[in-house]
């Protein structure tokens, strides 16, 4: 998984062996766009009292499970882009994000899938700003088989 | 990402023309408007693909467009303007975006620099305690399922109502701060949910509260009716709908994805999923987006108020007795009907109602027009500009070109140059404090990481941006302030 770089926003490229894997990875990436390391966010640590509150505020411990039901999917980019959402949805509403997944993707005869299972998370740092994720878009959308096998995707978040 | 390498030619001043069969499925022309200088950054990254994207979509009429500010996003470029036929166009939350009215609020006020400047420590700080901020963030407006359905519905006027404004303050709002055609039984549970514990909430990202100055006037007479003066302290603020609206944005993107097969539009990117206007799909969106432009009105009212407050406890006097006026407030994100004279199927001018989306771009209509309310009726309206925190911010005001041309649209800000990962790379938080506060702007901002991705250098050159727009005659100068204080979400 990495993150690029679009002049608004950001995106992810994203590799799995399993579609499962891959929605893991996803939702591993947009933990990183919400909770950048601060080293790697051009920080020292020793500027703003918030970002070093932050330093000393990891990590929180894990605050519980939360169940995914989500069905309907016409294919399994929208699965990746209604999963993001719902953990942007849940981070809002619960101030929570994803540590652990038990996932199982399922793809039925007409087509559709479905995301079933429980995802293990942790509660926000109180004292840690977090990048502010609106959504995750349909532009430049991709599923596709990766060279050497499993699959990839590429999507892009707006913040 | 290499740069764009289409066609494209300068038709005017500022004008820069993308034609209609550059690629398959272009119904009309693309149409850039910036400055010789601009457009080379413009062509570097492919904000001009998404223009001749969007020149594809159904019922489009007059041109797909973009104001001098125009940068990458995803479906519409941002900066983007296009308008769609009642009948046979469509509806495309792609061209409206995640923070549905996102969107500026001009506060004047009767102090000088020079009465705020020994204070104006105390009032970012007042004003960073009495502002929630940050994502997620809830304010102390303690909202029942009820309050927030008449929210969506009545906008600023129930904040108005609430005590969280002035009466006056309606008639400085476009639209008077609440859209018709909203219905809240078209947001859904998760919006609500989401926009329920934040009305009054600045957010983060590029959303701020700023304290200028103004330092030039290049319109006496159009400043004067706007109530504004040289050396006179006013008050930015940008903030949006919130969760609600980017739930109201993720729910209808998903309903138009299906949308689009069921009504055979053919698309080049998947993000402008939209729907007929005439159809269940599109009358729905239409009905939430609105609702969600409404808590937004609502939501800059009360941040207002907010400011108004701690104006009121650092200077010891009520807001009313400092004159904290609302000048105007414009909408960013957002799609209309509304009036325009465009050319008919038989080439002639005819008075129609179009669905006028605009993505990062801000309506900039004339004088005697009639939605501009009656105080302002005889100059045109306010358009506000904010630059960067670094730099200057401007209030121009709209132009029967803009109206003639653009359907009343000019540019909306200094537009991204940078990615927010490069602005990080070149520039440290800390450090860019330090700049900031040396040349006697306050900072007040929990995240260094925050501050570094909004830095100027992350931005165009505004002062480029308005005298692009100037020179297209979408907008004319009017004020220009500069930043004492900056408050980021």
């Amino acid at each position: 998984m990495r993150l690029f770089e679009h002049t608004a926003d950001v995106g992810l490229d994203v590799r799995g062996e399993t579609p499962e894997d891959l929605l893991r990875w996803a939702a591993e990436g947009l933990r990183r766009v919400w909770l950048p390391d601060l080293r790697e966010s051009g920080e020292d640590g020793h500027g703003a009292e918030g970002d070093a509150r932050a330093a000393a505020a990891e990590p929180e411990a894990a605050a519980g499970t939360l169940p995914v039901d989500i069905s309907g999917a016409p294919d399994l980019e929208s699965l990746l882009i209604d999963w993001l959402n719902f953990l942007i949805f849940t981070l809002e509403t619960e101030g929570v994000y994803p540590v652990g997944f038990d996932l199982d993707a399922s793809c039925a005869e007409d087509g559709s899938w479905t995301l079933r299972g429980t995802v293990r998370v942790s509660r926000l740092p109180a004292a840690r700003p977090v990048v502010a994720v609106k959504g995750a878009t349909y532009h430049g959308l991709a599923v596709e088989p990766a060279e050497g096998g499993g699959l990839q995707a590429r999507v892009i978040l707006d913040i | 990402m290499s740069g764009w390498k289409g066609p494209i030619r300068q038709v005017g001043e500022c004008r820069w023309e993308i034609p209609s069969d550059y690629k398959k499925g272009m119904r009309t022309t693309g149409l850039i408007y910036a400055g010789g200088k601009m457009i080379k950054d413009i062509l570097a990254d492919q904000a001009p693909e998404q223009v001749a994207n969007v020149a594809c979509l159904p019922g489009i009429v007059g041109s797909s467009m973009a104001m001098p500010d125009i940068h990458w996003g995803y479906g519409f470029p941002i900066g983007g303007v296009a308008a769609f036929r009642p009948e046979g166009g469509v509806i495309s939350p792609g061209g409206v975006g995640y923070d549905i009215n996102c969107g500026m609020r001009l506060l004047r006020s009767d102090l000088k620099w020079d009465e705020v400047a020994p204070r104006i420590t105390a009032l970012m700080d007042d004003m960073a305690r009495n502002l929630p901020a940050g994502v997620g963030s809830e304010g102390p407006v303690k909202l029942t399922r009820e309050d927030l359905d008449d929210i969506l519905v009545r906008g600023a006027a129930w904040a108005v109502e609430k005590g969280y404004g002035w009466p006056e303050d309606l008639g400085c709002l476009e639209e008077r701060g609440a859209l018709d055609g909203a219905d809240p039984a078209a947001v859904s549970p998760e919006a609500k949910k989401r926009g329920r514990p934040q009305l009054g909430t600045l957010g983060s990202g590029n959303h701020f509260v700023e304290v200028q100055v103004i330092e030039d006037v290049y319109d006496e007479e159009v400043a004067r009716v706007y109530g504004l003066e040289r050396g006179q302290v006013v008050v930015m603020v940008h903030s949006g709908s919130r969760g609600l609206g980017h739930q109201v944005c993720t729910d209808y993107l998903k309903v138009m994805d299906r949308a689009v097969s069921k009504f055979g539009i053919s698309l080049p990117d998947r993000q402008l999923a939209c729907a007929p206007l005439d159809s269940e799909e599109g009358r729905s969106y239409f009905a939430a987006m609105a609702a969600a432009a409404n808590y937004a009105w609502a939501n800059r009212t009360v941040l207002a108020n907010w400011v108004r407050e701690s104006f009121a406890r650092v200077f010891g006097r009520s807001a009313q007795e400092l004159g904290l006026r609302t000048v105007y407030d414009v909408a960013h994100n957002i799609a209309k009907f509304e009036r325009h004279t465009v050319k008919g199927l038989d080439g002639r001018p005819d008075e129609m109602t179009v669905c006028v989306h605009r993505k990062g771009a801000t309506r900039a209509f004339p004088a005697g027009h009639p939605e501009v309310g009656e105080n302002y009726r005889a100059v045109g309206q306010p358009v506000l500009i904010p630059g960067n925190m670094g730099t200057r911010s401007y209030v121009l005001v709209g132009t029967e070109r803009a109206l003639a041309e653009t359907f009343g649209s000019t540019c909306h800000g200094a537009g991204r140059r940078l990615s927010r990962s490069a602005a990080k790379k070149r520039v440290r938080g800390s450090e860019l404090r330090r700049q900031l506060e040396a040349r006697g702007i306050v900072v007040r901002c929990d995240s260094n990481a925050g501050l570094a991705e909004e830095a100027p250098l992350a931005y165009k050159d505004v002062d480029s941006v308005v005298e692009a727009a100037e020179r297209a005659d979408l907008s004319r100068r009017v004020v220009r302030m500069r930043p004492v204080g900056v408050l980021k979400g």
